[in-house]
């Protein structure tokens, strides 16, 4: 058990809830929070295979990677909001389901 | 100790994302995503990226809490529905992809040592010191330029779909009362002076163009929150330049190099080439991530169900 | 082990004291004030004396200044916040005529 086994633990966990969240709500501004619990396990995981405790240090690309995801990632949310904003102002509703007059989902 | 701290923060991760997911009040999933992500700051300076903890302090606590927030009060009003909001049926095959996932990780070596070895034999080829700087601006010069370009078209996206051309005219928030004029008054100097220094240190230490363009862009929207229109002062022309600049500057660094040595982005011989682009690159990520957040509309009340 | 170092470790155990104190009273503490109360006061001392712990084993001047700069900046941050969160608390119950905690 090291740091690297908790973290890439983690970072899958993480991903699979983002996961579940996005298949599970129908509002959309919780399935783009939903995505963006995805983002986070997918850098961390990237972060924790890059990390080496002790000699070498931690590997620069995948941390360029993450850096540059993080603002990428930011404004893509922004734009997602964007979007379920225009489909709110269009049907009237911000969720997004097969049915839409089914009450109880 | 060490392993003591990083269990509780991975645990304390994984049920904040676990109570986001899993709650009902779209406004305490809301709040606990700005806690997720200043716990996962705390997961990025564990794994010794100082600079990702600040850039995602910044982006999942600040900017992103800014939108969600902003898109709650103008998206849904109403508690979602009173049904547990992870059915069971979808748990199972969660749990059964999560332990593949795991089982897969246990089988990553442990001296994998990625591409640290070349990258610290190429930097003796590039004026940076700093490893992950030297990737971004010299190394994978292409990919930043690209990214630069993704963020252009999120603005010009979320432009299009407001049909707006420029954002002197959005929607100013209420003003500040005193207390919160007085803590920007304070704050607003203080992250500029952070964000340049962050912008400065990027040659040798951690730090560079993105951190520095994350905590400006905080620092705008800050201002923004308190009423005041921040970018949206520009004249449109000045504010189209902010937003090109770093676009433009590879641009030219990539044809200047074409013309002079006969590669695209070569390594130009100069550092001021690399700083310039480096400047203007945070000045059109900070001015790309404030227009974002500043374009975002007026409210449309709805209903949620 | 040398006296900075002592000392260091003297001064972070007893900011941990504080923000343990300051956790206690956010999970026992009745309503939001005292709660509120509990976190800024008791945290911030806390943040105060784990400053001072770190500046004796800090490296350099430099260092040092962002050390001690840390802790005005968070004390700001916090007393802030809780002002924003005491003030919509405030305008909750005066609107809805409940106490929320």
């Amino acid at each position: 058990m090291n740091s690297l086994l908790i973290y890439s633990i983690t970072a899958t966990s993480l991903f699979t809830i983002g996961l579940m969240g996005l298949a599970a709500h129908p509002n959309l501004i919780r399935k783009i929070i939903s995505l963006n619990i995805m983002a986070g396990g997918v850098f961390l995981f990237l972060i924790s295979l890059a990390y080496h405790p002790d000699d070498p240090g931690v590997d620069p690309v995948p941390q360029a990677m993450v850096l540059t995801g993080i603002v990428v990632t930011i404004s893509a949310t922004a734009f997602a909001l964007c979007l379920a904003r225009r489909i709110t102002e269009i049907t009237g509703s911000s969720r997004l389901e097969d049915k839409p007059e089914d009450t109880d989902s | 100790m060490n392993l003591a701290f990083d269990l509780l923060v991975g645990l304390s991760l994984v049920w904040v994302a676990w109570r986001i997911v899993g709650s009902r009040d779209h406004f305490q999933a809301v709040v606990l995503f700005i806690t997720f992500g200043l716990i996962l700051s705390l997961a990025w300076t564990r794994l010794q990226s100082p600079d990702i903890a600040i850039a995602e302090a910044a982006v999942g606590a600040g900017l992103a809490g800014v939108l969600f927030m902003d898109a709650l009060g103008g998206l849904s009003s109403s508690p979602g529905s009173p049904r547990p909001a992870v059915p069971l049926t979808l748990l199972f095959p969660c749990l059964i992809l999560a332990s593949i996932m795991a089982i897969a990780v246990l089988f990553v070596p442990e001296d994998f040592l990625g591409l640290i070895p070349v990258v610290h034999g190429a930097l003796t080829d590039t004026s940076l010191e700093y490893p992950v700087t030297a990737v971004l601006l010299d190394f994978r010069a292409y990919d930043t330029w690209l990214e630069l370009g993704v963020l252009l078209v999120a603005v010009l996206g979320v432009m299009g779909i407001r049909r707006i051309g420029s954002i002197s005219g959005s929607r100013l928030p209420a003003p500040a009362d005193p207390v919160g004029r007085w803590i920007i008054r304070i704050l607003l100097p203080i992250m500029v002076l952070i964000g340049g220094y962050l912008l400065w240190l990027g040659a040798f230490a951690p730090g560079g163009a993105f951190q520095g363009g994350v905590v400006l862009a905080a620092a705008g929207v800050m201002l923004w929150q308190a009423g005041h229109p921040s970018l949206g002062l520009l004249p449109r022309l000045w504010w189209i330049v902010l937003l090109f600049c770093g676009f433009l500057s590879f641009l030219i660094l990539a044809f200047w190099s074409l013309f002079h040595s006969g590669r695209m982005l070569a390594h130009p011989e100069n550092k001021l080439w690399i700083l310039g682009v480096e400047y203007a690159a945070t000045i059109s990520i900070a001015t790309c991530l404030i227009s974002l957040v500043l374009a975002s509309p007026g409210r449309c009340r709805v209903r949620d169900n | 082990m040398t006296i900075n170092e002592l000392l260091s470790v003297l001064f972070c155990l007893s900011g941990g004291v504080f923000f343990l104190a300051g956790t206690a009273g956010l999970i026992r503490f009745p309503d939001t004030y005292s709660r509120l109360h509990a976190l800024t006061k008791a945290d911030n001392l806390g943040l105060g004396f784990i400053v001072l712990g770190l500046i004796f084993v800090a490296g350099s001047l430099p260092e040092t200044i962002k050390l001690v700069l840390i802790w005005p900046l968070a004390m700001i941050g916090s007393s802030s916040a809780c002002y924003f969160i005491a003030n919509h608390v405030h305008r909750l119950t005066r609107n809805k005529g409940i106490t929320r905690d």
